[in-house]
C-alpha cells in the first residue's frame, strides 16, 4: 500500500497544478469580460441580449508592437479602446512585450515567430522591415491599399519610395526619426558659451564640445555624447550624399567622405576629449539619455524620442533647461540635413481573408491622425503630421523647449540605414570595424578598408540566398 | 522455481528503476537529444527559422570557413580556453591546498571561494564591468594613485579584452574546482606522507611525488569538465563585450547567437554548432586517450 502513495501523491499534485493553470486563464477571461461589461447585472444582461442579436464572433488580432509598448501602457489601452470604438467587429489582443533593449525586445519577437506562435500584427525597424518581407513574414498589401483608394505616398514620399521592395509595400512607415542636437541651457551659460543657432557646422560644434569640457572625476563636465551606433559618425558622411551602398549593389564605403567622418568622431573623442570614449560608453552601458538627464553632459547627438526619454528620466523635475537645435553641417552641405530611420507595422505573411481585411483596418489606423497623437505625446515621430498631432507634441514639451518646431521644418532627410537585405549584417561590420578605430585597436584607414571587404562580402550573400 | 521468482523481483526492480528514470530521460530526450539530432539535420538547410526547409548539402560548413568572423570567433574560443583552464587549475589547486591546512575560520574561507561559482554570472558580469571601467572604476583609480598615468581600459581595449574576460571568468569559477581538488586531496592516505618524511623529503618534494600523482584522477575530470565549460563561454561576453571591440572577444556561441537570432540563418547557425560539438568531441576524445600516459589510477 505504502507504494502506491507515493504516485497517487504525485498524480493529484499535477492535477492541482493543471486545475490551477485552468482557473488561472477562466478568471482572467471573467474578468476581462467583465471589464468590458460593466459591474452591474443589468448592463451584462444587456450585453448578452445583444450577443445573440449578432451571432457573429469579433474577429481577434493579435499584436506586438514593442515600439509602443516600450513607452507606456496607457498609450496602448487608449489605442485600443479608441479603435475598438470604431471597428466594434475586430478585438486586439496584445502580446506582452519584454522590458529591455530594443535588441532584446526584437529578438524576443524572432523567437516567437520562429516558435510559430499566433501574431498577425507586428512591428520592425528598417532592416528587420526588409527580412520579414524578404522571409515572407509580411505580406504585402498593395492589393488591399488599391482596393480601398489607401495612398501610401501621403505618409511620405521619401520614405515610401525606399520602403517598396520589388514595388510592393510590406507595411505601415508608421513612426519616423529626426535626428538633432539637445544641449543643456545651464552648462552653457556656466561656461559663458553661447547657444548654438540652426545653421552651425560640424567643426562649430566640435569647437563648442571642448569648450563645454571641463572637470575631472565626479565633476566631470563632457561637452557632449551620442550613442554609438555607427551613424552617429556615418550621418556625416551620409549628410554629403555618400551611402553605404551604391546603386549599383556595390559597397560604397570607400567614399572618402566616411573615412573624414569617422576620423571625425575619433578626433573628438580621442583627440578632444571633450566626450566620453567609445570604450567607455561601451562599458557602462550607459544610456546617453541618462548621462544627458544627469545635468553633466552640455549637448546630446541624437533623435526626436530623447524629448520623451529625459522626461520619463526626471520625471517632470527638470534641475536644468534644455533646448534643441538642428544638426550640425558639413561645409558646403545645405544646413538643416539631417538622418533618421523608419519603423514599420506590417501583417503576418499567413493571414487570409476576414482576418486580413481586419489587420488592414488595424494598420490603417497606425498610419492615422489617432496613433499619430499618441505617438506625439511620447516624442515619437509618426508617420502623419497634421496641426493637432503637433499640438499634442507641444503640449508635451517642458515650456523651456522654444525650438523643437524645426521637426515639422521642410528638411533634408537622408536614411539611417541602408534599405537593403544585408542592412542588420552591414550594421554589425559598421560597428565592428568603426569600435576598432574608436578603441584604438586599428588605424582609421585601416578599419575603413577592412568595412569595404566585408561589406562586400556580407552583401553578395545577402543577394545569393 | 527460485530462480523464475527471483527474476521476477528483478524484473519489477528494474522496471522501477526506468521509472524513477523516466522524468529524467523524457526531459533528456526532449529537451537535449531531439533538438541536437534536429540541429544536426537543419545544419544541412538554408533554414531561416521559418518557412520552406530547402537542403543545400554542406554549402554552409563551407561558407563557414570562407567567413573569417567565423575563423575570428574560432580562434578566440581557443584563446579563451588555453588562457582559462590551465590557469584556473594551477590556482584551484593551489588554494585547495591551503584550504586543507588547519587554519582559523576554514570554513568561512571555503564558503568565501566559492561564492563566486553559485552567483548569478549576469549580476557578477556587471559588478565586474563597474569595477573595471575606465574612468570611474575603482580599479583603475587605484592604478592611477599609485602611479601608472595610463592604465588600459580593460574591456575596452582591443588587447586587454580577452585576457580580462579570462581573469573574470577564472575568479567566477574556481571554486567549484577548488571544491573537488579539497575532497581530492582529503582522499590521499596520511600513511604516504609519513613515508614520505620518514624518507627525509622536504613540503616541495612531498607535492610533487605524493599529492601531485596521487590528485592525478581528479586533475584529469577537472580538465575535462573546464575545457567543455571553456568552449561554450557565452553569458560573460555577451553581457561585457557583446563580443567587442571588433570581433576581440567573439566566441563561437556569440557568433552562433548572433546569426541565429539576429540574422535568422538558422541552417548556417546549426553548422556552427555541429562545428562546436566536433572540436568539443575530439578534444575530450583526446583527453581520454592521454590519461593512460598521466592518470594513476
Amino acid at each position: 500500500m505504502k507504494n502506491f502513495k507515493k504516485p497517487v501523491a504525485l498524480i493529484l499534485v499535477f492535477l492541482m497544478m493543471i486545475s490551477g493553470v485552468l482557473a488561472g486563464c477562466t478568471k482572467k477571461d471573467v474578468k476581462s469580460e467583465q471589464k468590458d461589461i460593466g459591474s452591474t447585472e443589468q448592463k451584462k444582461d444587456d450585453v448578452a441580449d445583444k450577443k445573440v442579436e449578432t451571432p457573429k464572433e469579433k474577429t481577434k488580432i493579435n499584436y506586438y508592437c514593442y515600439s509602443l509598448t516600450s513607452k507606456n501602457e496607457e498609450s496602448l489601452s487608449e489605442l485600443k479602446s479608441k479603435f475598438e470604438a470604431e471597428h466594434p467587429n475586430i478585438e486586439i489582443v496584445e502580446k506582452p512585450a519584454l522590458q529591455g533593449t530594443n535588441q532584446e525586445r526584437a529578438d524576443k519577437l524572432t523567437v516567437m515567430l520562429m516558435g510559430g506562435e499566433d501574431i498577425d500584427l507586428f512591428d520592425a525597424n528598417q532592416a528587420e522591415y526588409f527580412k520579414f518581407a524578404k522571409m515572407g513574414l509580411y505580406q504585402p498589401l498593395d492589393d488591399l491599399a488599391k482596393k480601398d483608394g489607401f495612398d501610401f505616398d501621403t505618409l511620405g514620399k521619401d520614405t515610401i519610395h525606399m520602403s517598396r521592395i520589388d514595388n510592393q509595400m510590406y507595411g505601415i512607415p508608421f513612426i519616423t526619426s529626426y535626428w538633432m542636437v539637445f544641449y543643456n541651457k545651464n552648462i552653457f551659460d556656466a561656461a559663458g558659451v553661447p547657444y548654438p543657432k540652426d545653421d552651425w557646422t560640424w567643426d562649430e560644434f566640435r569647437e563648442t564640445a571642448k569648450k563645454l569640457t571641463k572637470g575631472e572625476g565626479s565633476d566631470k563636465v563632457w561637452g557632449f555624447t551620442m550613442p554609438t551606433w555607427p551613424v552617429t559618425w556615418a550621418g556625416i558622411a551620409m549628410q554629403q550624399g555618400a551611402e553605404y551602398v551604391k546603386k549599383d549593389g556595390t559597397p560604397g564605403v570607400d567614399n572618402p567622405a566616411f573615412k573624414d567622418a569617422l576620423q571625425f568622431k575619433y578626433d573628438l573623442t580621442m583627440v578632444d576629449k571633450s566626450g566620453p570614449t567609445m570604450a567607455e560608453n561601451k562599458l557602462t552601458k550607459a544610456h546617453y539619455a541618462k548621462e544627458f538627464s544627469a545635468g553633466n553632459v552640455g549637448m546630446i547627438v541624437s533623435g526626436n524620442w530623447v524629448f520623451g526619454l529625459i522626461d520619463s528620466n526626471l520625471n517632470g523635475n527638470y534641475t536644468f533647461e534644455y533646448d534643441v537645435v538642428k544638426m550640425p553641417h558639413p561645409e558646403g552641405v545645405e544646413p538643416g540635413t539631417t538622418w533618421g530611420a523608419a519603423r514599420y507595422i506590417g501583417m503576418n505573411g499567413n493571414l487570409k481573408g476576414e482576418k486580413r481585411e481586419a489587420a488592414w483596418e488595424l494598420l490603417k489606423f497606425f498610419a492615422g491622425e489617432e496613433v499619430g497623437k499618441l505617438l506625439m505625446r511620447k516624442g515619437d515621430f509618426p508617420a502623419i503630421t497634421t496641426p493637432e498631432t503637433q499640438q499634442e507634441f507641444y503640449k508635451s514639451l517642458p515650456s523651456f523647449v522654444k525650438n523643437a518646431g524645426i521637426m515639422f521644418e521642410d528638411h533634408k532627410h537622408v536614411a539611417e540605414k541602408p534599405f537593403h537585405e544585408a542592412a542588420s549584417e552591414i550594421d554589425g561590420v559598421m560597428a565592428e570595424e568603426s569600435d576598432m578605430a574608436l578603441t584604438d585597436g586599428k588605424s582609421v584607414d585601416q578599419a575603413i578598408a577592412d568595412m569595404q571587404k566585408r561589406l562586400k562580402v556580407e552583401i553578395e550573400k545577402a543577394t545569393k540566398n | 522455481m527460485k530462480s523464475k521468482k527471483r527474476s521476477k523481483l528483478e524484473k519489477k526492480e528494474i522496471l522501477t528503476a526506468y521509472l524513477f528514470l523516466l522524468p529524467n530521460i523524457i526531459g533528456f530526450l526532449l529537451f537535449s537529444f531531439f533538438p541536437v539530432v534536429a540541429a544536426f539535420i537543419i545544419s544541412f538547410t538554408s533554414w531561416r527559422g521559418v518557412g520552406e526547409i530547402k537542403f543545400n548539402g554542406f554549402s554552409n560548413y563551407i561558407e563557414l570557413f570562407s567567413h573569417d568572423t567565423f575563423r575570428i570567433a574560432l580562434g578566440n574560443t581557443f584563446y579563451f580556453s588555453i588562457g582559462q583552464v590551465p590557469l584556473m587549475l594551477a590556482i584551484s589547486l593551489l588554494i585547495a591546498i591551503l584550504l586543507n591546512q588547519k587554519i582559523k575560520g576554514l570554513k568561512i574561507y571555503r564558503a568565501l571561494y566559492f561564492m563566486p561559482y553559485v552567483s548569478s554570472m549576469v549580476a557578477v558580469s556587471f559588478i565586474w564591468m563597474a569595477l573595471l571601467h575606465p574612468t570611474y572604476g575603482p580599479i583603475n583609480l587605484f592604478l592611477k594613485s599609485i602611479g601608472f598615468t595610463n592604465p588600459p581600459s580593460w574591456l575596452g581595449d582591443v588587447k586587454w579584452a580577452m585576457p580580462t574576460v579570462i581573469i573574470m571568468s577564472i575568479w567566477k569559477s574556481f571554486g567549484y574546482f577548488v571544491v573537488v581538488y579539497l575532497a581530492g586531496l582529503q582522499t590521499i592516505p596520511s600513511h604516504l606522507y609519513e613515508a614520505a618524511t620518514l624518507d627525509g623529503a622536504n613540503a616541495w618534494q612531498k607535492f610533487r611525488n605524493v599529492t601531485l600523482p596521487m590528485l592525478t584522477p581528479i586533475t584529469f575530470l577537472n580538465v575535462i569538465m573546464a575545457t567543455i565549460g571553456s568552449f561554450k563561454v557565452f553569458d560573460q561576453v555577451y553581457i561585457m563585450t557583446e563580443g567587442g571591440p571588433g570581433r576581440a572577444t567573439t566566441t563561437i556561441v556569440q557568433y552562433i547567437y548572433q546569426t541565429a537570432f539576429q540574422q535568422f540563418r538558422m541552417g548556417y547557425a546549426s553548422a556552427s554548432a555541429v562545428i562546436l560539438f566536433l572540436i568539443i568531441f575530439i578534444i575530450t576524445l583526446f583527453q581520454y586517450r592521454g590519461q593512460k600516459k598521466w592518470v594513476n589510477y
